[in-house]
């Protein structure tokens, strides 16, 4: 993504409480506001809402025991492995930093979440030997990571191209 | 090799061919000793003309008939002789069942009538060899205990970290590290000549506030046990020991003892847990527990697979990332572009230019070619640096695992290699101790780093990474012990190798430990304690892994030091193999 992004400072349209959630589908065609500004703003906010849904779903299909229904989220097809057994946001408390590509066709966003992970020892080393002995061949731990997902826009909305845990 | 039989071999236990003794054999010397002998008088007239009846939760029903001519008969059975000691309110006893490869011992508590059993038999599983002897441990009463409020005796942790040396009416002393809840470290001062530590399961189990129970079997050795009860305040002891030794000889005697409190090691459990049966096999067989039996799962290949296997380029040097240094220290780049020679004293001088950060030239004896090797590098104090490489087209594929302190014009290598008399694929190590000459580097004259006992007896936790930690106990000048903990923190199964020992500078120490008939690896690490971090390197042979080089390191909490120097020579850290 070559496109400079830009920060939005959500927090400010948030604020506003103007613009209640609903689906992507629903909300009114930009085009039919004047152009003084609110045109693009709108915009904006109706795409950061998009992105907003995705990544909630992203992470509601992501910790769901089939996790076969990620794929089709994603541009290419294909879920990534994230490593991780479950990802968890707290949406109520923390939010997503979105940054948008000056085209507005591609967008960044990050977020801090409680990534699960389970090590599985199976290695040859005489301490995952003697652990696996012991009866505790795997181990789960959380970590605090960001969950980085790089979005692109089409005729269809906004899509995934890749999420990765940084 | 020609390895003389003895008693107690001469040679390193886990060299040992010890006998793969049948029942028969076991059942016959069993019916020759008849019973327990022993230095002390037993403390049979109490129990002359008494039955007892224990009962437990799962145990057996058993019912022992005490007679005067210090014999005992079990439910009804033949007699046989018996012996007794008595430890303040403990009584001790033990006695073999006739024409059987069974015995017994009983640890009753008169005051409450509070007891726990050990069933012992020899062969018929789980343990692997007819010699290694099994026990099932019950707890439970004679005949209900006397009191109420009175308590049973119980698995415990509470001995866990401490160390005690003892000294047997024989004369025979032992240092027992109890450093685990479910194994101990034991090294035998006068029976075994390079007073090397072992590990082996063990039992520990709380009898009173002051009076405890240990048992230590002596799985992939001998296979014998060692049980006795000990009061920790007056550090008076009473047990005894039955198995077949290194010529088969059944012992079975009874012994008083006296101990040295040592000290005691930091345990990790979180504050208020006091479960000890961390790794309790639920619904398992009759005796059996996790033992750690290395010498039969090494997976152990010939010189010819080795060679043919480093041939097809099963060679790994740095390019994995490795599980035991999750959480290991930066590597550094600060060698590079740096070219010094080290002259190893009785060794080989070794030139070497340091061309990048991973990639170094290395030349032997200013003789031949340079050899281009891939390295890794850390630097734990500012101008010490701990780096490793393999020498590639040595016979035994060796690798060199040095560190330099470039302050002081000094270098210390652990000289790993394969093709072992005893096993191809396990790593052999040798310390070479030498100078280093180069721009700017000091000519350190005669000085060297030397070796230390600064580290003898202490025990550092080592976390590599998320779920795999482990703790290293220096428990002799030449061993290094390696005990693993649970997720809660119970410090559990163990084993033990070669170690070795150099002081690089003040609370900084470069060590390292041999899993020899173990897994094969020669782990060094390059210890700050100001830092408490380390860094290492891993030499390595497996038929799955090939020839590697690998990180280790961890951050470290300092468990203690137990105060051992005083019991071992000043060249202890000698060994034979």
């Amino acid at each position: 993504m070559s496109e400079t992004m830009t920060g939005t400072d959500r927090r400010s349209f948030l604020k506003t409480g103007a613009i209640a959630a609903a689906p992507l589908a629903a909300l009114a065609p930009v085009a039919a506001l004047a152009d003084d500004g609110s045109k693009a703003r709108l915009a904006r906010i109706e795409d950061e809402r998009a992105i907003e849904a995705l990544e909630r779903e992203l992470l509601r299909r992501l910790n769901a025991p089939d996790t076969g229904r990620c794929a089709e989220m994603f541009a290419c097809g294909k879920a990534p492995d994230l490593g991780a057994v479950s990802i968890r946001a707290d949406l109520a408390r923390a939010e997503s930093e979105i940054a948008f590509a000056d085209d507005a066709k591609s967008a960044t966003l990050r977020r801090t979440v409680s990534a699960e992970r389970e090590i599985h020892f199976t290695g040859n080393t005489t301490v995952e030997q003697m652990v696996r002995l012991q009866g505790h061949g795997s181990h789960r731990h959380v970590e605090d990571r960001t969950l980085v997902a790089r979005l692109s826009k089409n005729k269809d909305g906004w899509r995934f191209e890749t999420v990765e845990l940084a | 090799m020609d390895i003389a039989r003895k008693a107690y071999p001469d040679v390193p236990l886990f060299r040992y061919p010890y006998t793969d003794l049948s029942e028969g054999q076991i059942a016959g010397a069993m019916t020759a000793a008849g019973g327990p002998k022993g230095k002390p008088a037993f403390d049979t007239a109490g129990l002359a003309g008494k039955s007892i009846r224990f009962t437990g939760e799962g145990a057996p029903a058993l019912l022992w008939a005490f007679a005067a001519n210090s014999s005992v008969s079990l439910n009804g059975g033949r007699s046989a002789p018996y012996g007794a000691l008595n430890l303040g309110p403990i009584t001790l006893v033990t006695h073999l069942v006739p024409d059987s490869t069974q015995a017994w011992a009983l640890i009753w508590n008169r005051s409450t009538n509070a007891a726990t059993v050990f069933e012992l038999w020899f062969g018929g599983g789980p343990a692997p060899r007819a010699r290694e002897i099994d026990r099932a441990v019950w707890h439970g009463t004679i005949d209900g205990l006397a009191a109420d409020g009175a308590e049973l005796h119980h698995a415990t942790l509470r001995s866990e970290g401490r160390a005690i040396a003892w000294t047997e009416d024989t004369g025979l002393r032992t240092i027992e590290y109890y450093c685990s809840v479910s194994y101990t470290h034991w090294i035998e001062l006068d029976r075994l000549e390079e007073h090397r530590g072992y590990s082996a399961p063990a039992d520990y189990i709380q009898l009173t506030e002051e009076l405890y129970a240990f048992a230590r079997v002596e799985a992939e050795f001998s296979g014998l046990l060692h049980l006795y009860v000990y009061d920790a305040n007056t550090l008076q002891s009473a047990g005894f020991r039955l198995g077949f030794n290194g010529i088969d000889e059944l012992e079975y005697y009874m012994f008083r003892g006296t101990g040295e409190w040592l000290g005691q090691n930091a345990r990790f459990e979180k504050l208020g847990d006091f479960s000890a049966e961390p790794l309790k096999i639920e619904r398992g067989k009759k005796g059996e527990r996790r033992i750690y039996r290395p010498l039969a799962t090494m997976d152990k290949m010939t010189s010819a697979e080795v060679d043919a296997s480093i041939a097809a380029g099963n060679v790994h040097v740095f390019d994995r990332p490795s599980p035991m240094a999750g959480n290991g220290t930066e590597k550094s780049a600060g060698l590079s572009g740096k070219a010094f020679t080290i002259a190893y004293d009785s060794g080989p001088t070794v030139e070497y230019r340091m061309k990048g950060a991973e990639t170094l030239d290395w030349r032997m004896d200013g003789k031949g070619s340079w050899t281009e090797a891939r390295y890794n590098a850390w630097e734990m104090m500012p101008g010490t640096f701990i780096f490793g490489h393999l020498l590639a087209g040595t016979k035994n594929h060796d690798g060199h695992i040095v560190v330099v302190d470039l302050d002081a014009g000094l270098a210390t290598c652990f000289h790993g290699y394969l093709h072992t008399p005893y096993i191809a694929n396990e790593a052999g190590c040798e310390t070479l101790f030498g100078k280093i000459t180069g721009a700017g580097i000091p000519d350190p004259g005669t000085r060297r780093h030397e070796r230390t006992r600064d580290l003898l007896g202490r025990a550092f936790t080592w976390e590599y990474s998320p779920g795999l930690n482990s703790m290293h106990l220096y428990s002799t000048p030449n061993t290094t012990s390696w005990i693993i903990p649970t997720p809660d923190g119970h410090f559990a199964t163990e084993w033990s190798g070669s170690g070795d020992f150099v002081k690089i500078r003040d609370q900084l120490y470069f060590a390292r430990w041999q899993e020899e008939a173990c897994n094969g690896t020669l782990g060094t690490i390059f210890i700050n304690m100001r830092t408490m971090h380390d860094a290492g390197i891993g030499y390595h042979m497996g038929k799955q892994g090939g020839l590697s080089l690998s990180a280790v390191g961890a951050p470290a909490r300092h468990a203690g030091k137990i105060e051992v120097s005083r019991f071992f020579g000043p060249n202890a850290w000698e060994r034979k193999a």
